[in-house]
């Protein structure tokens, strides 16, 4: 199972209001398949219950301050994030203003964003970074997950001043809209961005950052290397630790491609990739997922010890019969040269993709 | 998905239902319907619990019109 699909999992538990592992099953299914179910499901509590449609017209008739009262004391956050979509705007956007932070939270926790997007996008930014600060205390980044595609950029901005690095990147692993991923991700400073890669290998979350790398851009994802690389050595041997445990040497091969040289050079440096029973893996890996033209690169700039690792293991993997182009082997131990016939100075400078 | 094993999952969560529903077994098909049941139940308890608090406790002035309203 991906790691998207795990996390597709875990938000539809959290919609049917259980505990994922009783949804383990669910994970032999694609991960667009479970999404579907989720929508199907939202479907189901949304529009199900004809009530609901009343509530939002009895809503109409009170006064805004008197609607925000009952709202809060009388309906509470489900039935309000039930009926949020069947208001006016400019009404719903009034009620909201006039509720407090933690109330506005628990209604978002039951939100469906896409069924209220012009009401968030209609709501004061300052607002949004209080409701933010409420849902990271609370340690709900599903919920942030499914609202960052559904904001303006100045919520985000808002919402991004009161969310630690930590959590950034939580919620990065349930962000739905992947297209606009490259975008969000444009909108934190580096600074930010190297503090939540830092986190990944203090808190164990290398999975999830490798996860952000296979959704952004090629070129966005080389940057975000690049500012791993800049990190010092535990950060990036957390990410070789966590890509030689979990099997996802698949994911960072191709991100070195659009590293900068020195970043790759810095990658290929680390001792911890050196170690032969990983760099036996990572060809291994190389040869079963096609991904010989990304590695060759990266074993040109390998001490000559670690080099003669990396060429005894390609011909076995040959012998499997994985489509792999044969690597020259050189007496005198140098690297053959890419593919492409690039050399890896051409790649891209590391400087931050424009968005 | 015409198959008679779907009719549970079908009637829960309506259709269309996504191709790769053929790889569950009937048991976990079940599972998923009693799953979103269950949620439905859950929610319309809740619903019908505020629903009825928000008419004990609405205002006076509102009470009859908002009433009229909710429950016709």
């Amino acid at each position: 199972m991906s790691l998207e699909g795990h996390a597709e999992v875990m938000k539809f538990a959290r919609l049917v209001g259980a505990e994922p592992e009783r949804f383990d099953y669910l994970e032999q299914l694609s991960p667009v398949d479970v999404r579907a179910l989720r929508e199907r499901a939202t479907v189901v509590l949304y529009e199900g219950d004809r009530r609901l449609g009343r509530v939002a017209l009895a809503a109409r008739i009170p006064p805004v301050a008197m609607t925000a009262w009952i709202a809060q004391h009388l309906f509470g956050p489900l039935l309000c994030a039930r009926v949020a979509g069947l208001l006016d705007i400019g009404r719903a956007v009034g009620i909201a203003k006039r509720l407090p932070p933690a109330f506005i939270a628990d209604l978002a926790m039951e939100l469906d964003p896409r069924r209220a997007r012009d009401i968030i996008f209609a709501l004061p930014p300052q607002l949004i970074g209080k409701v933010a600060d409420v849902l990271t205390r609370r340690g709900e980044v599903i919920v942030m997950g499914r609202f960052v595609g559904h904001m303006p950029d100045a919520s985000l901005r808002a919402a991004f001043k009161v969310i630690d690095d930590e959590s950034l990147l939580r919620i990065s692993y349930f962000v739905e809209e992947k297209d606009q991923l490259d975008h969000v991700v444009g909108l934190l400073e580096p600074e930010r961005l190297s503090g939540a890669i830092r986190s990944a290998s203090e808190a164990d979350l290398w999975p999830q950052a490798l996860d952000l790398l296979t959704r952004v851009s090629p070129e966005q994802a080389g940057w975000l290397a690049d500012l791993a690389a800049d990190e010092e050595d535990y950060v990036l041997d957390g990410m070789i630790e966590a890509a030689q445990r979990d099997g996802l040497w698949h994911v960072v091969l191709p991100v070195t491609q659009h590293m900068s040289a020195e970043g790759r050079r810095r990658f290929t440096g680390l001792a911890s990739l050196q170690v032969p029973e990983v760099l036996e893996t990572v060809v291994d890996a190389a040869v079963a997922d096609g991904l010989w033209p990304d590695l060759l690169p990266l074993a040109e700039l390998l001490p000559p010890e670690a080099r003669e690792v990396v060429l005894a293991r390609a011909p076995a993997a040959d012998a499997s019969g994985a489509p792999v182009e044969e690597p020259e082997h050189s007496s005198s131990g140098e690297a053959p040269e890419p593919p492409s016939g690039e050399a890896p100075d051409d790649e891209p400078t590391g400087e931050a993709p424009a968005g | 998905m015409a198959n008679d094993r779907f009719a549970r999952v079908r009637e829960e969560f309506g259709e269309p239902l996504p191709e790769g529903l053929d790889a569950l077994s009937d048991e976990q098909l079940d599972e998923l319907a009693t799953a979103l049941a269950e949620a439905d139940r859950e929610q319309a308890r809740a619903l019908d619990a505020a629903i009825d608090h928000t008419l004990r406790f609405l205002p006076w002035p509102l009470n009859g019109i908002v009433r009229k309203v909710l429950i016709g």
